[in-house]
């Protein structure tokens, strides 16, 4: 059982989306789209275009490229849809023999669903590609007021492309969808779908699951890109009061006016005022002209009114077909690209008296209804929704109080991680694990979910052992630590029930406080750190003294000496500044030291040679690198 | 003695019974557990497949992150890129602009040149590669055709006229080249 495509095939632009690890993802085509023109062109040469291709030589080729297809789908020849796009479209549309409107492309004739077939064929050879496994299987959405027929030559049409047509379903319910309006109990929906071109809404009533569409209205003829023809009427008047010049006549330049003011209605979306900025459009005997122009949101509302006038008629009439007042309607829903405009979402906040949900890309809503429809057929959604996450980090206390990280929060359930530990004195025969929930870089700011000891760890210098400490989550969120001695084997654990931890208030609580407290808490875990390196220093410091002391003169012995007694001083105190100067203080007189002893035949020294740097939290240099002190007590002492 | 002979086969006799009790019983009893030991196995067979699945997902997701993320290196300053195009426009535009106005080695219309190479170079440096129009067949791969025009140097189906220059960014097209073609 593959996964199951679900398609948007629309009149101008078609979309794919499919669940992936639980989630609806869009899926780009061959050219790195996100959607792909519903448009197949036939060449001279018998070869076969689909896409933004086929779009691109329509006009060389007129009689052999064909779009929009969906308003003869399923379809009579003598059906007024057909004859109103007979008059319109420069591609031949004739009768079948079973009645059924047809194209006409040199001597052969294609039936509608065998043309929207091949622009399935795409996005499946394309979906193919990108996922890297076959896809056998489709939903494939449908607008609210197709009939039987229309559905049949849809289904046909997925067929033909070789999809098993799992589902035909309807734009808005596949809206609703996408918006997880489906877990509501009894809902009445509205979708207010306004494209390129056509302007759709649909009132559905939602109850367990269930859609029932009630009415629909619109207008096949008004979208998006009317808007964009007033702008540019607008440029064209205003240039021609400026300069004289009539751009309208100019088929270049209006081919740059319709690109800026689809860019310019763009940004008016997002803000109040932009410009359109086209140097050198058109030229004359005085020499180049230029257009540039200010347009304000206001001017543009302006200058649309009627457009948005018109949007309320159809609205107020599904909603009195439905039987229903604008009270009625619980939610609201925006599909197409249109719907980005801030006075369209007015209109729609003015009619239904409620604000509409947003939030789902509006050109790609549809296909991701689509593809959750799937998800639940091919039966995977559910399983995912399963998996929990754990809401905070969990890990232990390290040297110097430090809260070490081993899971962090938002980790999905179940899990396991593990992080090698050593030492913090020699000699040390236990560790005592902590275990801290929180956010807070301090281990005792945190929640104390438990500890336990592991003891028996054989004698060696510090930061020697590797002391491996285990988190493991399992599905029903109980925590296990372990820490193990890997020289010896021997091993300690804890078991840890989530009732031992904090509940949705505390844990926002805690978050909340570690943001506050973000910059204290760096500045005390930084000190904390500095310490540890320093204090490592001078230990290690000291062991080379001792054993090399003798190789460097009196002079240099006492300076090493006094610099590392200011450094033990000075780590008395809380001063992160004077540490580090006093550490580096003590390298530098350490550096003769570190010198003999390099040029000094090779005396095959257990000590780190001369002064390091130490790394990170207080681990000595010979460790691997995610070895981290840790602050292990003794059993019988308690060093907080 | 054959007291003791009988007491020995008495108590053999009841080992025997005790022996085929026992086993009468565990009989019963693994009979009685074979449908749950079915159901089990049916089970572990269910959550193999389902655990399987998932790892196989999670692999196929990281798969497919890999390539994405390798796409948005690749094409990520895409949109970046195809902004900057719209100056690249108005350079060209007022280079021939110029051209109309003042004679081909006008020392500004030098610089406007300069400027144009300069953007092309900037452009190449970030993947940008210009598409040939010049003597080539109109091919909607590259181009996007604007107008039909009567050419008699020319023959049928070549591009006439560059519009507006397009692009191909590692090979993709970002902007086909907007073109005139013969009729």
């Amino acid at each position: 059982m593959g996964k199951i495509l679900g398609i948007d095939l629309g009149t101008t632009n078609s979309c794919m989306a499919i669940m992936e690890a639980g989630e609806p993802k869009v899926i780009p085509n061959a050219e790195g789209a996100r959607t792909t023109p519903s448009v197949v062109a036939f060449t001279a040469s018998g070869e076969r275009l689909v896409g933004q291709v086929a779009r691109r030589q329509a006009i060389t080729n007129s009689e052999k490229t064909m779009h929009a297809i969906k308003r003869l789908i399923g379809r009579k020849f003598e059906d007024q849809e057909v004859q109103k796009d007979i008059k319109v479209m420069p591609f031949k549309i004739v009768k079948a023999d079973n009645d059924d409107a047809a194209i006409q492309i040199d001597d052969r004739r294609y039936a509608p669903p065998e043309i929207s077939a091949m622009v399935l064929q795409k996005l499946k050879m394309d979906a193919e590609a990108y996922l890297g496994e076959k896809i056998d299987e489709a939903v494939i959405t449908v607008p609210a007021y197709f009939n039987d027929s229309q559905r049949q030559a849809t289904k046909d049409a997925g067929k033909i492309a070789g999809f098993d047509v799992k589902r035909i379903i309807n734009e808005p319910t596949a809206a609703a969808l996408a918006y997880g309006l489906d877990r509501k109990k009894e809902e009445k929906v509205a979708v207010f779908d306004l494209g390129g071109g056509t302007f759709d809404i649909s009132i559905l009533e939602i109850g367990d699951g269930v859609f029932e569409v009630k009415s629909t209205n619109g207008d096949t003829h008004l979208g998006g890109e009317d808007i964009d023809y007033l702008i540019i009427d607008f440029l064209v008047s205003e240039f021609k009061k400026e300069t004289g010049v009539d751009l309208g006549k100019d088929r270049m330049a209006l081919q740059r006016l319709k690109e800026g003011a689809e860019r310019a209605k763009h940004e008016l979306s997002s803000m109040m005022e932009t410009e359109v900025n086209l140097p050198f459009i058109t030229a004359d005997q005085t020499g180049p002209k230029h257009l540039n122009m200010k347009l304000t949101r206001a001017k543009l509302e302006n200058l649309v009114e009627d457009i948005i006038a018109n949007l309320e008629g159809p609205c107020r009439k599904a909603m009195a077909d439905a039987g229903l007042t604008p009270k009625d309607i619980d939610e609201v829903i925006l599909v197409g690209g249109q719907t980005r405009m801030p006075r369209v979402v007015q209109k729609v906040k003015e009619i239904f008296e409620k604000e509409p949900h947003k939030g789902v890309n509006p050109d790609e809503v549809v296909a991701v209804g689509a593809a959750i429809q799937g998800g639940v057929l091919g039966g995977d959604v559910k399983d995912v929704l399963l998996l929990d996450v754990t809401p905070l980090s969990l890990g232990i206390e390290t040297l110097g109080g430090v809260f070490t990280k081993i899971i962090e929060r938002n980790t999905t359930i179940p899990t396991k991680k593990t992080q090698i530990f050593s030492t913090a004195e020699d000699n040390q025969n236990a560790v005592t694990i902590r275990v801290f929930q929180g956010e807070r870089p301090m281990a005792g700011d945190n929640k104390l979910l438990g500890h336990f000891d592991l003891m028996g760890i054989p004698a060696a210098p510090r930061g020697l052992p590797q002391i491996e400490v285990s988190f493991d989550i399992d599905a029903n969120g109980i925590l296990h630590v372990s820490a193990k001695d890997k020289a010896t084997g021997k091993e300690q654990s804890i078991r840890i029930t989530s009732s031992s931890g904090l509940n949705e208030d505390d844990i926002n609580k805690m978050i909340r406080e570690a943001e506050e407290h973000e910059s204290d808490d760096r500045k005390r875990k930084e000190l904390v750190e500095t310490k540890n390196t320093a204090d490592s220093l001078a230990y290690t410091t000291e062991k080379t003294l001792k054993e090399h002391g003798g190789k460097v003169d009196s002079t240099t012995r006492a300076s090493i000496e006094n610099a590392l007694a200011d450094l033990k001083e000075v780590l008395k105190s809380d001063d992160t500044e004077q540490i580090r100067k006093k550490m580096d203080a003590l390298t530098t007189a350490s550096h003769k030291l570190a010198e003999v002893i390099y040029s000094s035949a090779a005396q095959g020294s257990a000590g780190a040679a001369g002064p390091q740097a130490g790394p990170g939290a207080g681990g000595s240099s010979k460790q691997a690198e995610d070895v981290v002190d840790a602050e292990f007590e003794e059993v019988k002492g308690d060093k907080g | 003695m054959p007291d003791e002979k009988d007491n020995v086969r008495e108590m053999n006799n009841n080992t025997l019974e005790e022996i085929q009790f026992v086993q009468e019983e565990a009989t019963e009893l693994a009979q009685a557990i074979e449908p749950s030991v079915d159901e089990l196995k049916a089970q572990v067979v269910e959550l193999k497949d389902k655990y399987l699945r998932a790892l196989a997902e999670m692999e196929n997701m990281k798969k497919r992150q890999q390539r994405q993320y390798a796409d948005v290196l690749k094409y990520g300053k895409e949109a970046v890129l195809k902004d900057f195009l719209l100056v690249y426009d108005a350079i060209e535009k007022s280079i021939a602009s110029a051209l109309g106005l003042f004679p081909d080695d006008d020392n500004f219309i030098k610089g406007l040149r300069m400027t144009e190479k300069l953007m092309l170079e900037t452009l190449k440096k970030h993947g940008m590669e210009p598409i040939q129009t010049m003597n080539v067949a109109f091919d909607p791969h590259y181009h996007e055709a604007l107008m039909q025009v009567m050419r008699d140097d020319l023959a049928s189906g070549m591009v006439a006229d560059e519009i507006e220059k397009g692009f191909l960014l590692n090979e993709r097209v970002i902007r086909p080249a907007k073109v005139t073609v013969v009729s």
